[in-house]
């Protein structure tokens, strides 16, 4: 598949996100606050936060589903709602279940590729790509979910478009599903496409994002590299040493933090796995145990949505204020 | 049964659709105090000699017609709705008899729009009355005494046609094609029965809603009343409740073989 | 436009819903056929003498309410089933115009309204004619053929306005039992309420109700009311306007 120039009017903006001061209230509840983040070409972009933390909203805004209470969210420079045909522009998955059930795959994507001047050849070719071409004349009404999110999908890359959003799109799939997925993610982000993944899984955005948009009741928590934010969160070399005492007393001379654990392993910050297995045995000491403990995103964003203190102390860019913990 | 019976009742005035069929109910009640008014000022502006021959609805009678309907939609959404969204699912699990199931909403459905459609037309007919005053407007004029087996009835026909359309909605499990149908069943099915020949236009009209409820009262078929039927057709009240009764037993019947046969989709 | 329409066209084919309705609406040709027989020998077996009072309505008449509440529902169901399912926010998202999404569901639905009221109309004013041949039943059967013809063209018209006017309802209500019940009370409910009116007002409320448009715009003999033609057809046009403009208002501002 190639990339097809989309011809934006606006050049450099080709293939961005933006989303500029968002707030969306539905009555008396703010579902988006404030929210501002950009998502750029040629990467998988997770949007990631708890149920409830806004992330469909802002992408129904962005979609021209929603009004906007106010600020504006803007795919390739302009609002969605001004896009002659959107689909060769922007693809998105949102509700794989919004499909009417009496209809068949084939014919569900056909009306929605002749809205946009899109031949049934490349209705054909989706519905192959998705795996769905077995039954394309069957009754959506009859998909299991991990169909449905198939069959969504399909509908997003109709148009071949440079943008693609995805909302929860692994919900519902099975192990071969969801690494179709991750693959699917990264060759479309690897074609140079912007790739917008909502989840409130870290496990899943940890394998198949590069950028994190990590939001909590509608504001932003962090805008970050998913390695950036493993390096943030870093806990240190576990080092297990019958002589833990000393090993201490050197490692502390050479600069590290070490901590003792009830288990009477040490966990040593400020050292890599190679200086400490040096230091050791240049002092002698036999050690039992060096392993990196590589930080465990999920508990990373644990404390990142449950916690807004530790939050602040990580220095993240973006809202402060009186936001409580939404995570569990 | 009971604890069947609590949770349909909670599904059944937690939606909102109820609350607006009830709110239609009650508008078409002020509107026909509205219209007793309007009877009463048409009245006070007519000659004295004229006004005997003031002929006007009344008002606890015309209340039927939003009735039936809304109630009729009432019973089919408690069923249909639950398809739409899925709900049926969760409903058949947590009370695996469906009959079970089927025969609370039967009866929830029943108890609700039996008492707002005896208060819809014994409260229009006290309020009419009571604009009237003692004016001597003719149609306004008969006793409670005289009028209570008419209003009675006005006021079951309601509960028939909900329960009917809850046994058509599990059926057809679709809310289109179920309303459509009741509508056709009030609405076109008599027109067909008034474009027959004598006497069979009395004597399918005689077995349709609007004129069963009109045969439970002691009255004759609309046919027959208006003169395009020469035939004495017709049906005792008793034999009238009993056809209403048929309808129920069929709809609910067929209901409760589908849902009992039928995988829950 | 002309993608949305094909992208309109598609969907509603694509149904099972459409050809349900019709089919009802191709059955009610037969329908016609079976009551109007009926009548037939009803008539034959009259005395002479009793033959003038027997009421012979057109039983294309008859039966134009069946086909008007099945096209009011089919479009309807072009909207709300939308909303049932989510397939609207798809839809949208696909088409953001959303003035034009309902355009192109406005023509395809009252195309295919007009075009299936005709086509039953004419089939069964043909048949129920065929079927009378020269037997002077009356009111009915009495006039030369050719001069129901804008009979029919009106009905067809008004056919073709229920439609819209359920496309605008179900686009405002966003619930296919809500419509269809609106649409309903407004063919059915509404003319006997009009009926139960005392003196001037029941003729001048029956008179501007959609059902009784077509005899007045063509000034036929059995036409209810008496406005003129053009003023008939303002108000079906009126109906069908105002329907579509609330639609269009709301479909507009409110989130998907």
């Amino acid at each position: 598949m190639v990339r097809r120039a989309a011809g934006p009017p606006y050049g450099t903006l080709d293939g961005m996100i933006e989303v500029k001061e968002l707030t969306k209230r539905y009555g008396a509840a703010v579902a988006v606050d404030g929210l501002s983040f950009q998502v750029t070409p040629g990467l998988v972009t997770g949007f990631l936060g708890p149920n409830g933390a806004g992330k469909s909203t802002t992408m129904r805004v962005l979609l021209g589903l929603d009004a906007p209470s106010s600020g504006e969210g803007l795919v390739n420079g302009r609002r969605y709602a001004t896009i002659r045909h959107p689909m060769h522009e922007v693809g998105a998955l949102l509700d794989a279940n919004a499909v009417h059930g009496g209809r068949s795959a084939f014919d569900h994507l056909r009306c929605l590729a002749r809205s946009n001047r899109i031949g049934a050849r490349r209705v054909a070719e989706v519905l192959e790509q998705v795996g769905l071409a077995g039954v394309a004349r069957k009754r959506a009404g009859g998909f299991s979910l991990g169909m449905r999110q198939r069959l969504g999908i399909a509908a997003a890359l109709l148009g071949d478009p440079g943008v693609l959003m995805f909302d929860e799109p692994v919900n519902g799939l099975d192990p071969e599903g969801v690494r179709w997925i991750r693959h699917l993610m990264r060759s479309l982000a690897a074609e140079g496409r912007t790739v917008l993944l909502s989840s409130h899984l870290m496990s899943e955005m940890a394998l198949t994002a590069d950028r994190l948009v990590v939001v909590g009741r509608g504001r932003l928590i962090t805008e970050t590299s998913v390695q950036d934010l493993a390096d943030r969160f870093e806990r240190g070399v576990l080092v297990r040493s019958p002589r833990a005492a000393e090993l201490t007393a050197v490692l502390e001379a050479a600069g590290a933090t070490v901590l003792a654990e009830p288990d009477g392993g040490l966990a040593v910050k400020g050292l890599e796995v190679a200086e400490i297995g040096d230091l050791a045995a240049g002092h002698g000491l036999a050690v039992h145990e060096v392993t990196p403990r590589s930080a465990s995103l999920e508990e990373a964003y644990m404390e990142l949505t449950g916690d807004s203190v530790e939050y602040r102390a990580a220095g993240g860019s973006g809202a402060g204020g009186d936001r409580q913990g939404t995570g569990r | 049964m009971t604890d069947v019976l609590a949770s349909e009742w909670l599904k059944l005035r937690s939606a909102r659709s109820t609350w607006y069929i009830l709110g239609v109910v009650v508008a078409f009640v002020l509107l026909m105090a509205g219209f007793a008014f309007y009877v009463v000022s048409l009245w006070e502006g007519m000659p004295p000699e004229r006004r005997a021959g003031l002929r006007a609805a009344q008002p606890e009678q015309v209340v039927l017609l939003p009735l039936q309907i809304c109630a009729a939609v009432l019973g089919v959404l408690t069923i249909t709705s639950e398809y739409a969204t899925g709900m049926i699912r969760s409903s058949f699990v947590a009370v695996p008899r469906r009959g079970a199931v089927l025969a609370a909403k039967a009866a929830v459905v029943a108890a609700a729009t039996l008492v707002v459609g005896q208060a819809s037309v014994f409260v229009t007919f006290f309020a009419s009355r009571a604009i009237a005053g003692d004016r001597p407007i003719r149609d306004f004029a008969p006793t409670l005494i005289g009028e209570l087996p008419k209003m009675l009835a006005t006021g079951l026909s309601p509960m028939v046609l909900a329960l009917v359309g809850l046994g058509l909605g599990a059926v057809l499990r679709s809310t289109a094609g179920t309303v459509a149908s009741v509508v056709a069943l009030l609405y076109v099915v008599p027109r067909f029965a008034v474009a027959l020949p004598d006497p069979w236009n009395a004597r399918v009209g005689s077995v349709l809603p609007e004129d069963l409820t009109r045969q439970l009262a002691g009255e004759a078929p609309m046919a027959v009343d208006l003169g395009s039927s020469d035939s004495a057709i017709g049906l005792s009240p008793p034999m009238a409740l009993a056809v209403m009764a048929l309808y129920v037993v069929v709809a609910l019947g067929a209901a409760a073989a589908v849902l009992g046969r039928r995988d829950v989709r | 436009m002309t993608d949305v329409l094909a992208s309109e066209w598609l969907k509603l084919r694509s149904v099972r819903s459409t050809w349900y309705i019709l089919g009802l609406v191709a059955l009610a040709v037969p329908l016609v056929a079976f009551l109007t027989l009926q009548g037939v020998n009803g008539w034959d077996g009259l005395p002479p003498g009793r033959r003038a009072r027997f009421q012979a309505p057109p039983m294309e008449q008859v039966l134009l309410p069946l086909v008007q509440l099945c096209m009011g529902v089919l479009a309807v169901l072009a909207i709300a089933s939308e909303y049932a399912t989510g397939m609207i926010r798809t839809t949208l998202a696909a088409v953001p115009r959303r003035r034009t999404v309902l355009g192109g569901k406005a023509v395809i639905t009252a195309g295919i309204a007009l075009l299936g009221g005709l086509l039953f109309l004419f089939g069964a004013f043909a048949v129920s004619r065929a079927i009378v041949g020269d037997r002077p039943m009356s009111p009915g059967y009495t006039t030369p053929p050719e001069a129901e013809v804008p009979m029919l063209l009106a009905s067809g018209l008004s056919v073709a306005v229920v439609a819209l006017v359920g496309l605008g309802l179900g686009a405002v209500t966003r619930s296919a039992a809500g419509a269809i019940v609106a649409v309903s009370g407004l063919l059915f409910v509404l003319p006997v309420l009009a009926g139960l009116l005392p003196g001037p007002w029941s003729g001048r409320v029956g008179s501007v109700l959609p059902t009784n448009l077509a005899g007045q715009l063509v000034d036929h003999p059995s036409a209810v009311g008496d406005l003129p033609p053009l003023g008939a057809l303002g108000l079906l046009v009126a109906y069908a306007v105002a329907a579509l403009g609330a639609g269009t208002a709301v479909l507009a501002r409110r989130d998907a």
